[in-house]
């Protein structure tokens, strides 16, 4: 009894957690991230542990002082179900926000089952500072048109300062430059002489 | 039977069914059982006394919040200002013992004091009991009060003043000391949320919404006595608060609760003309602005649980920003206050002490997120927000009202139900039809053999008014009550293939054989087409009785109601006769857009909520013929 007792704990322990879980979790992936002001760089909105997905709909919210974005693109998850009408969402990059991102499938079909990319951002870091890159007005539909009851997470984003040339190696490129241009004229005036 | 009595027949059902109350919330406040007082006077000549308050107190449904008692001087002074609130001491929050110790301080007025109750359930009903009502009820209404040197006269201001009074917030916040001098010869002054002030300095800048204040709790006594003394409390100026600040109101009170509100008018008689300048270049002078409102979900169901609703805001300003908290000691705060239909209960969504970052954007243009909370057992019915408030980081603020709001497109209700969850009956794995205790076969529930494993319990609540849900586009009005479902254990949603058959009962007789959509209220996302097994929108048909109709195989069920139908196809946006990718399109163009917003278009909002978005897209792409790929 106590063995069974102990495998089962195990069993839980070892479960993944979408076995654990009964809401699917819609998140921002990578979780966290660090760039460089100045960077490209992309997330991707993942669903897991879903059942029966026919469409969705849901805004993006980020700190339009430390990203800025660029595009959208429809993920692979749920035109695995058929044809899909998708809508990118309209980027405010003065209100930081991606609203109305949403894609549905086409006609009268099941939803999808399991987990897989929704969407994928593009971003650039604009300024050092950090931002949430969050998902908000999140509406998950079934094939009965229900809603699916969703928890989301989001990520955050770390932005440094793009390095500046170390004063060290500014002097070493001075010193070179001025090393070629003293050669470069001491051999122009031999060749003139001769 | 002869046509004119089943005419009688259908016409008696219908009139007895506009009596019955099916659905119940908790509407009455508590209610006072026995109070009683340790004794019927005190002599404060010498030094402050207390006064035990016993009390019964008792609630039908949800439970006492809490309550409190007050006693109010001839002239007008309390005792335990506010008041005292009443401390449970045994039994339960439905019928429980309370008390309450009121102090009554030396120095206070002598004479008969009134007393009055105050008391409030969790699901926001209250009731004040005045002195006269207390007595009526054969409670303790009065309490006589001896006191042989009584302080009758409010505190003196003697200067107020700014230091430094030239600030400059261009680059950044500055602080600043607010004094008062203040003589009160017998009880002291007070400073303190618990005197009749609560806010002893306003200050406002003039040609401007912004203000800032200066609560009881602010203040220090630095030097002197509380006869006579220099009361002081720090003030920080935002970045951007330009301009000249000066007294708006100053509230002095003693400790007997004697006070005085001084007006700037006043206050320059007094000699006390005290302006604080700030220099600031820029100056924000002008109150932030809504952009974008909602709440999800746009219906709760209070019955089981108290719950949450997500209030979404968009605002912009144009200097020093959205700020959603309590800042400089100022009160204001975003806020947004909903009414109960009776006008009895209200719920606010707020943001308090500390002002939260935007999900979206910065606060200069940005979004945020709010959290309403109905208690268990919240009124049924449409509540209505009142007003919302929005303002900025130097306290400058607006207040919209509902006509302002729905003139920008953004919902000002929210719909609560609150169904009996009384069981009508019970059906096991060998399925059978349980009927609603009330309406009898016109409301009805059928199970099929093996839908279920073990035995279920059904609650059938036929509500008796409509709920204030938007008609979806194509049908002209509801046909049926809204009748809510509910199982325990919960069956799966959706339900099971074949699904359940439902009976409703018709708001007004109809001919048999005429059809009916079924919607239901889903709990994530609101009204929408109830589906059968099929994944096709459920269409009924009037019983042979002419005051039901049945509708099968459901596999979406909650609330329901059916819908009469104008004649056009689900799905169809531009009313072509047929669903195709020319609709889907219709509704991609407008997708996003609410009611007032350029682009709108309301074919498009085929729920009808306001909104184009995805439930609408959903409509009309279940409804596209098979093999049709739009993109």
């Amino acid at each position: 009894m106590r063995t069974r007792q102990l495998s089962a704990l195990l069993w839980l322990l070892a479960a993944p957690a979408s076995l654990l879980a009964d809401v699917p979790v819609m998140s921002v992936q990578p979780g966290t991230l660090a760039v460089t002001a100045g960077q490209g760089f992309t997330l991707s909105v993942q669903i897991s542990g879903v059942s029966d997905l026919y469409g969705y709909q849901f805004d993006l919210g980020f700190d339009s002082a430390v990203l800025s974005a660029t595009s959208v693109t429809e993920g692979p998850f749920l035109a695995t179900g058929g044809p899909t009408i998708f809508l990118p969402g309209v980027i405010d990059n003065v209100g930081g926000s991606i609203t109305e991102n949403a894609d549905i499938l086409d006609g009268a079909v099941s939803g999808v089952d399991g987990s897989g990319t929704l969407l994928d951002v593009s971003f650039q870091a604009l300024a050092a500072g950090s931002s949430t890159v969050q998902l908000f007005n999140v509406i998950a539909l079934n094939s009965f048109g229900e809603g699916i009851d969703v928890t989301t997470s989001g990520s955050t984003v770390t932005v440094t300062a793009a390095p500046e040339p170390a004063p060290g190696l500014l002097l070493l490129l001075e010193t070179a430059v001025i090393g070629l241009f003293v050669l470069l004229r001491s051999r122009s005036s031999r060749s003139v002489s001769s | 039977m002869p046509i004119t009595f089943r005419l009688f027949v259908m016409v008696a059902a219908f009139a007895a069914s506009q009596t019955l109350s099916m659905a119940q919330s908790d509407t009455t406040p508590p209610s006072l059982v026995a109070l009683s007082f340790s004794a019927a006077s005190v002599n404060v000549s010498a030094a402050a006394q207390n006064l035990t308050v016993n009390a019964t107190i008792t609630d039908d449904l949800s439970g006492v919040n809490y309550g409190w008692i007050e006693f109010t001087s001839p002239s007008g002074q309390t005792a335990g200002y506010p008041s005292v609130f009443f401390t449970r001491i045994s039994g339960t929050n439905l019928n429980g013992g309370y008390r309450a110790t009121v102090t009554f301080p030396q120095f206070v007025e002598p004479g008969v004091w009134t007393a009055s109750v105050y008391l409030r359930d969790n699901a926001g009903n209250s009731i004040t009991l005045q002195s006269a009502t207390l007595v009526s009820d054969g409670f303790p209404g009065t309490l006589t009060v001896v006191d042989s040197t009584p302080d009758t006269t409010p505190p003196t201001l003697l200067g107020a003043s700014f230091s430094p009074s030239m600030i400059d917030t261009s680059a950044g916040p500055q602080t600043i000391t607010v004094s008062l001098q203040v003589a009160d010869s017998q009880s002291g002054a007070v400073f303190s949320l618990s005197t009749p002030c609560v806010v002893n300095v306003y200050l406002s800048r003039a040609g401007t919404s912004g203000e800032y204040l200066l609560w009881g709790n602010n203040f220090k006594l630095v030097s002197g006595t509380a006869q006579n003394g220099v009361w002081q409390a720090a003030l920080t100026m935002p970045q951007y608060s330009g301009g000249n600040w000066a007294l708006a109101n100053v509230c002095l009170s003693d400790a007997v609760s004697n006070h005085v509100s001084l007006t700037p008018a006043q206050l320059a008689a007094m000699g006390i003309n005290s302006v604080l300048t700030d220099a600031s270049t820029p100056s924000d002078t002008t109150p932030p602005a809504l952009t974008g409102l909602s709440f999800a979900p746009p219906v709760v169901d209070t019955s089981s649980s108290r719950q949450n609703v997500t209030v979404t805001l968009s605002a912009s300003d144009d200097i020093s920003g959205v700020y959603l908290g309590l800042f400089n000691s100022t009160y204001y705060y975003l806020d947004a206050e909903f009414e109960s239909p009776s006008g009895s209960q209200y719920v606010m969504a707020y943001q308090n002490y500390s002002s939260p970052a935007p999900i979206a954007g910065t606060p200069l243009a940005g979004t945020w997120q709010l959290t309403a909370q109905w208690p268990q057992f919240s009124e049924q019915g449409t509540w209505n927000l009142n007003y919302l408030g929005l303002q900025d980081a130097v306290g400058n603020s607006v207040y919209y009202s509902p006509a302002q709001l729905q003139a920008l497109g953004f919902p000002t209700t929210m719909v609560i139900t609150k169904p009996s969850l009384t069981p009508d009956g019970t059906i096991g794995p060998a399925g059978g039809t349980v009927d609603d205790n009330a309406f009898g076969t016109r409301a009805s529930i059928t199970f099929p053999p093996g839908l279920v494993s073990s035995a279920t319990t059904v609650s059938i609540d036929v509500f008796p008014n409509p709920l204030s849900v938007p008609t979806p586009r194509g049908f002209t009005m509801p046909g049926t009550y809204f009748e809510n479902l509910s199982f325990v254990p919960a069956l799966p949603e959706p339900v099971p293939a074949p699904g359940i058959t439902v009976v409703l009962p018709l708001l007004t007789p109809m001919s048999p054989g005429a059809n009916l959509s079924l919607y239901h209220i889903d709990p994530i996302i609101g009204l929408a087409p109830a589906m059968n097994a099929s994944g096709n929108p459920v269409v009924g048909t009037v019983n042979a009785d002419g005051v039901s109709a049945t509708f099968n195989n459901v596999v979406t069920v909650s609330t329901v109601v059916a819908y009469l139908s104008n004649g056009s196809i689900l799905g169809d946006v531009n009313g072509d006769g047929s669903v195709n990718c020319t609709d889907v399109s219709i509704v991609k163009s407008s997708f996003g857009k609410h009611t007032g917003q350029a682009g709108f278009n309301s074919a498009a909002d085929l729920n009808n909520d306001g909104t184009v978005n995805i439930l609408d897209l959903f409509i009309v792409s279940r409804q596209l013929p098979a093999g049709m790929v739009c993109q």
